[in-house]
């Protein structure tokens, strides 16, 4: 994902459309605190393990580079947290969720329906 | 608030508790643990049937929303788990 340049997001707008076109042109991102090889913070490196135990590569976007886009992404999907993970465009949900659905095959579920 | 650990501008269990419930129709049951015992991280468990028919997120969600002004500042770790009274039957 490095042909995105999230210094160059000034307004929510802009922001918005930058999340649009990350989610919908990539088959799993997560909104993090971090880059996924150093995540800056626990629920964050929590979805990164899990992504990593279903060996499915994402596009990590380190919301901490950038403040609009730090806030953006919490109207964006009306979620007041990050991380974020979307499957094919599609808002999964956060840290919790994620856990669960890992825990109740639902996520390996999902991940093979979207993603093949 | 006898809590020694409090600081000013953070939130209680016993307020974070008391904020959910108020939002739920149906009545809530919540169960919180203040995990470190510092204000800031917090184990959520809400149990109520307001969250029939509704999706995990939606469900999350709902809570969230309820919590809105605190997420700006007060409340960053939050571990949020969610489920129907039906579901627990």
């Amino acid at each position: 994902m490095n042909q995105f340049d999230y210094q160059t997001i000034t307004s929510e707008e802009q922001a918005h459309k930058f999340i649009d076109e990350a989610v919908k042109g990539n088959d799993v991102v997560v909104f993090m605190k971090g880059t996924p090889d150093f995540p800056m913070c626990g629920f964050s490196g929590r979805v990164v393990q899990i992504m990593n135990h279903f060996k499915r590569t994402f596009v990590g976007v380190n919301i901490l580079e950038n403040e609009v886009l730090r806030n953006a992404i919490k109207t964006y999907s009306n979620w007041p947290t990050v991380p974020q993970i979307y499957v094919k465009g599609e808002f999964v949900g956060g840290a919790d969720i994620a856990v669960e659905m890992a825990q109740s095959g639902e996520l390996e579920k999902l991940l093979k329906e979207k993603l093949g | 608030m006898g809590d020694p650990n409090f600081k000013p501008g953070q939130i209680t269990a016993q307020t974070l508790r008391d904020k959910i419930i108020a939002g739920f129709s149906t009545g809530a049951e919540v169960h919180i643990d203040d995990r470190n015992g510092d204000a800031y991280h917090f184990d959520v468990v809400v149990i109520s049937d307001d969250f029939k028919g509704l999706s995990r997120i939606q469900q999350h969600q709902k809570v969230y929303s309820l919590l809105q002004a605190d997420f700006k500042d007060k409340l960053h770790a939050l571990t949020l788990k969610t489920e129907t009274q039906e579901a627990l039957k």
